[in-house]
């Protein structure tokens, strides 16, 4: 509990500290804020639902329109409010990146603090692991899954979970090598405190803060592997997801014309994983500046 | 005494109206749950609106709906292999094919009740003997009138009982260059992309090869494989039939000279003189006997459903054979004569033994020896097929034919837009035809066709299987929205599975209901359905879902059912 | 030495998991093997060369003996055997990686210099806004772009595919060395620098950073050594280290969204491959180029090593 506490306080302090020095980072952090409101927000900032067919005031439907003030990012083909989509998009955005960054955060440290706390064959067999992961291809992967399971959200953040652990679990090992030389956690095992204590109170609170850039990361590949995924037609097709809105633009013919529909939600896909990825870099920057890898 | 009685009787008979009223209008109703199959919108965006359209519409009148976007092969498993009664409703689509324009194919493959189970192509399950007998009636009646008012009747039944519901006639448009070649020739079904264009376009620059662009490749070379649609239209470039089907979707002859009824299954069959094969060796009656059997012996998939129709062929001499059929077939000529090819026996004769295959289907055909109007030059897979004219053929084309393959649609458009390409199969998206209409360099071909898209009910589960349910619901489809909106226009509305297009066969006097969602409620409610406390549609109690909606009544010849 | 032993052991894994995750499919587990749609005799031989009416344990011994002869089956829409169809596709995505990547990275080299030598004014921090933004959309959506601008508008490019159609050379050579296929490939190649730059750039830059405050250049610098020759020598050098290192990683990461560049580009590729099996449950080539491409990270990770190895002498394995 206590070290809970301290975990908190202390990490407090650091992201004030993080953003205050890396201007990049505190943009990425607005950034990110923006599009949470805009997710929570969502049906108070539009006027149609994101499926909604909308219709002109003479009653006819308004097919591909371009911005206006009554849909400032025009609409499809059939339609619907490209604003709205995009607004929507952002929940899904969110929880497709929140649930994956945090099944791979999980799933790294664990096994990062396992392979290397236990060391020799165990650590052994999960670097090598960690070394298969790395070696299949990714978007095929999640495809496959996908077309095996039937494409949802859930099935896709599955996908690349099973894959994506791969790049906190090296980092993560490494630092709780360091870790575990530590004079505090010699002392802890000199009082005779087990394993499973040390663990817990010692190791897994001081490496809380490097798995914290990887939910960043993770977060902003996952939204990167789903709008993939979905570009080629194997998304989720009840959840409204920047990419679906792409793959419907590209697959109707009028990726060449609808220029908004093409320029919003890939501007909003790209501008999220942006700030995703100034805020992680900031992080790295601050927590450990040997860090090579993004 | 007689008070105390008096009101026994009225407590009971009070408690009695109560517990009725209560057991009517209690929430044991169940709420009715349909799951619907439609593509996705990466198969076919417009099925996908239609089918977000229909789902729309039904949770309006309170149905729960779940629906399921499919790719193809899923979809045709579901629909076709175990447990056929996971689904309640689907989405699909008849493209119109020349051998279609014959009513036979249409109707006992959808409607005839032999057809129904696994693999069978009576994906709704509907089982109705009135429409059996008609259905078989009309594929033997060799007098054309008496055999049009018999399909006549099969459609008018259909669209009473509506166990499936074309939702839309496309116009088939597609754009091809301009300036490159003259003599451009549609035809129904097909479009531009058919023999008959392609045997008579002339070159006007020095460039005599037009160009195809193609978003699936052939997948093998080998002619009696039907893997995709576009492999037999291929092939029949390569190969000849003793018949064509012209651009009036009237069988013509081809390889046949003339031929002759000799009685109700006997015809007797004169081939051109002169014929040869591309490698030299000319074609003889023997060829085409062989052929017959090859397709027949082997039950080659998709081939053997026509050729089986045929008992036998016997060669009378080296040009002239005799035909016999299983039991008499007027549309032998559309089917049969048009599809089966004219296979060289030298080559194909003993093949399966020399390769070692189990099946002909195996082998690997690399180089596809017919008598048709263009030799077989190469193929790049994945990338081009390229033909060339073949002169010796009694129609000799002046082009010679590149089909190119594009991984994805767009760059298909694209490529016949920008020039890279001479014409395409591919219906264009609505969207895409305001963009063709624009572009100087094209000129874009709009066709009556004559496929049908529709949606089924699954028969064989609630809710469809309650013929008044499916009624109903006809009143439930915004024909206007898919046609207007969705197609842009470019559709008309669903009428009937033998499409207007089809002018002789097609029932002129049928006519689907258009959107009214009152009508649909109003006959909902008198079919016993109600609605509960929370505005979900629910089924009528157990005893007013009594057999007799579910199945037909008369039997061909028929009286007309209870319902009517 | 070591290394190309756990390269074995990590091909060896990746075969177990395309074997596993294959059987794993819904329903029959033949349908990876077997398609639905083969005649009954066929089925029987199909299933006698992979065994699989036979436990899974025995399945796996057969795959395994069948992947040493380089048996993969045969393509259900093809009716080709899978090895021929990787054969042919392989190579081009071996060219658009080895090209793409390469121009990238000497792109980074160069870019990277530049940076260093702007270091902390306006030049520097505009270059690393515009790299991590461009590491952002997806790599659709570049490609798409860069297809309806450069090659649909301006007709500066074709619009996809290797080569023209009709190309008159037969024979291998004939097909890749000509200025057709250059000019095929030039779109993908810009799609695949533009989304890879970044990492390695910055990944350079902070490299070099580092080594510029390091010991050894100050030592450099008071030897009186010209400026261009500290960077040239030592600072660069050092820091191709790191980058070899990160290569196998991020070419890895990439090697997956090649499928959607080459979809995009109807680049006929592995990745391409994969999209299309799925689509059409062609099960035994989706098998094969997977386990192709898996195979393919190992090598480059192995090259990668061994080139650490020959440009660090500090480095040797046990």
């Amino acid at each position: 509990m206590a070290a809970l506490a301290t975990w908190t306080s202390r990490s407090l302090q650091r992201q004030v500290r993080v953003f205050r020095r890396d201007r990049l980072g505190l943009v990425g952090l607005i950034g990110l804020v923006c599009y949470a409101l805009v997710a929570i927000l969502s049906p108070y900032i539009t006027a149609y639902g994101p499926d909604e067919i909308t219709r002109d005031s003479d009653g006819s439907v308004s097919v591909t329109q371009p911005p206006s003030s009554r849909h400032p990012f025009g609409t499809t083909n059939m339609g619907r409010d490209v604003w709205s989509g995009v607004v929507y998009g952002t929940r899904t955005a969110f929880i497709v990146g929140a649930v994956t960054a945090l099944a791979i955060t999980a799933l790294g440290t664990a096994i990062g603090i396992i392979s290397a706390f236990f060391g020799r064959w165990v650590d052994e067999l999960c670097m090598r692991v960690v070394d298969i992961c790395y070696s299949l291809p990714l978007e095929p992967f999640v495809i496959i899954i996908v077309s095996f399971t039937g494409p949802s959200i859930w099935t896709i953040s599955f996908g690349t979970t099973l894959l994506m652990w791969r790049s906190s679990a090296r980092v993560i090992r490494a630092e709780t090598l360091s870790i575990a030389k530590e004079p505090f956690v010699e002392a802890a095992r000199a009082i005779g405190a087990s394993n499973s204590r040390i663990l817990w109170a010692h190791i897994l609170p001081n490496v809380m803060p490097i798995s914290t850039i990887y939910i960043a990361i993770g977060a902003g590949w996952a939204v990167l592997v789903e709008a993939n995924v979905s570009f080629l037609g194997y998304g989720d097709p009840h959840a409204i997801s920047w990419g679906r809105l792409l793959n419907q633009v590209f697959v109707t013919g009028m990726m060449r014309h609808a220029w908004w529909w093409v320029l919003f939600p890939g501007l909003a896909l790209m501008l999220f994983v942006t700030c995703i990825f100034f805020v992680s870099r900031a992080y790295e920057r601050e927590l450990n500046p040997q860090l090579k890898e993004l | 005494m007689k008070r105390a009685v008096n009101l026994a009787a009225l407590v009971l008979a009070i408690g009695l109206l109560v517990t009725q009223t209560a057991t009517v209008s209690g929430d044991d109703l169940k709420p009715v749950e349909l799951t619907v199959l439609y593509q996705s919108t990466s198969w076919d965006p417009i099925r996908n609106e239609c089918g977000r359209t229909l789902t729309r519409t039904w949770e309006e009148l309170g149905i729960t709906v779940k629906a399921e976007e499919l790719d193809y092969v899923a979809l045709s498993t579901r629909i076709m292999k175990e447990p056929l009664d996971s689904f309640s409703a689907w989405i699909f689509g008849l493209v119109a094919r020349p051998e279609y324009l014959d009513p036979d194919i249409h109707l006992s493959q959808r409607f005839d009740s032999a057809n129904v189970g696994v693999d069978g192509t009576n994906f709704s399950g509907f089982s109705s003997a009135y429409l059996d007998g008609l259905i078989r009636a009309q594929r033997v009646e060799m007098d054309r009138d008496k055999r049009r008012s018999e399909v006549w009747a099969a459609q008018d039944y259909a669209t009473q009982e509506v166990p499936m519901q074309p939702l839309y006639h496309v116009q088939n448009a597609q754009a091809h260059s301009v300036g490159r070649f003259d003599g451009w020739t549609s035809m129904i079904g097909y479009g531009v992309y058919n023999v008959w264009n392609l045997l008579n376009l002339t070159p006007l620059t020095a460039d005599s090869t037009v160009r195809f662009a193609q978003v699936t490749d052939i997948g093998v070379s080998n002619p009696l494989n039907y893997n995709n649609g576009l492999t037999p239209d291929l092939m029949r470039l390569v190969y000849d039939t003793l018949a064509r089907i012209n651009t009036d979707g009237v069988p013509v002859r081809s390889a046949a000279q003339s031929w002759e009824t000799v009685s109700d299954t006997e015809i007797l069959v004169h081939l051109r003189p002169g014929m040869r094969f591309h490698d030299g060796n000319p074609v003889t009656a023997r060829d085409v006997a062989f052929s017959y059997n090859y397709f027949n012996q082997w039950k080659i998939p998709e081939f053997y459903t026509v050729a089986k129709q045929v008992q036998g062929v016997e060669v009378i001499d080296d040009l002239t054979l005799k035909m016999t059929l299983v039991q008499p077939y007027p549309a032998v000529y559309q089917t049969v004569f048009a599809q089966i090819y004219i296979l060289p026996q030298h080559i194909w004769d003993g093949m399966v033994e020399r390769e070692k295959l189990a099946s002909p289907l195996d082998w690997s055909c690399p180089n596809p020896v017919g008598s048709g109007p263009f030799k077989w030059g190469y193929w790049r897979t994945g990338q081009e097929v390229y033909l060339e004219a073949n002169t010796d053929y009694y129609w000799p084309p002046k082009v010679n034919f590149r089909f190119m393959i594009f991984k994805n649609p767009e760059a298909v458009f694209m490529a016949v837009m920008g020039g890279e390409a001479d014409f395409h199969e591919r219906r264009l998206l609505p969207e895409q035809i305001a963009e063709a209409r624009k572009n100087a360099k094209v000129e874009v071909t709009i066709a009556a066709d004559f496929g049908v898209y529709y949606f089924g009910w699954n028969t064989r589960v609630l809710p469809g299987r309650d013929s008044l349910f499916r009624k109903a619901i006809a009143y439930a489809v915004d024909y206007d929205f898919i046609v207007n909106v969705v197609l842009k226009g470019y559709a008309y509305k669903g009428a009937s599975f033998i499409a207007p297009a089809n002018k002789y066969w097609s029932n002129p006097f049928i006519r689907l209901p258009e959107l009214n969602l009152d009508t649909a409620r109003s006959l909902l409610a008198a079919a016993g359905y109600q609605w509960n406390s929370r505005g979900q549609l629910c089924y009528p109690s157990e005893w007013e879902l009594r057999e007799y909606r579910f199945g037909d009544a008369p039997q061909w010849p028929g009286q007309p059912s209870a319902q009517e | 030495m070591r290394r190309c032993v756990t390269g074995l052991i990590t091909v060896f894994a990746i075969a177990s998991i395309t074997f596993l995750l294959f059987r794993l499919l819904p329903g029959d587990p033949t349908t990876a093997m077997l398609s639905p749609m083969l005649p009954p005799d066929e089925r029987q031989q199909v299933r006698a060369e992979f065994g699989l009416d036979r436990p899974l344990s025995e399945q796996y011994l057969f795959y395994l003996r069948n992947l040493l002869r380089g048996e993969l089956g045969r393509s259900f829409a093809r009716r080709r055997p899978v090895i021929e169809i990787l054969g042919e596709r392989m190579p081009n995505t071996l060219i658009l990686a080895a090209v793409g990547f390469g121009l990238t990275y000497l792109l980074a080299i160069v870019l990277s210099v530049v940076m260093i030598a702007n270091i902390n004014t306006w030049i520097d921090s505009t270059l690393t806004a515009i790299c991590l933004l461009l590491r952002s959309p997806p790599v659709f959506w570049i490609g798409s772009m860069l297809i309806t601008f450069l090659a649909f508008r301006l007709r500066w490019f074709p619009i996809g595919n290797m080569r023209t159609a009709g190309y008159p050379e037969t024979g291998w050579l004939g097909m890749y060395c000509n200025w057709d296929f250059a000019w095929h490939l030039a779109l993908p190649v810009f799609a695949v620098v533009i989304y890879e730059l970044s990492f390695p750039l910055l990944l350079l830059r902070n490299a070099m950073m580092r080594h510029l405050m390091s010991d050894h250049v100050r030592t450099a610098r008071a030897k009186g050594l010209r400026e261009s020759t500290i960077l040239a020598r030592h600072v660069l050098r050092n820091s191709l280290l790191p980058l070899i290192a990160s290569a196998s990683i991020s070419i890895g990461l990439s090697l997956g969204g090649f499928a959607v560049l080459e979809f995009v580009f109807s680049w006929p590729g592995l990745g391409l491959t994969i999209v299309e099996g799925i689509s059409s449950r062609d099960y035994p080539v989706v098998q094969g180029a997977f386990l192709l491409m898996g195979v393919l990270v190992v090598l480059v990770s192995l090259v990668a090593d061994l080139l650490y190895a020959a440009l660090d002498p500090r480095i040797t394995y046990r």
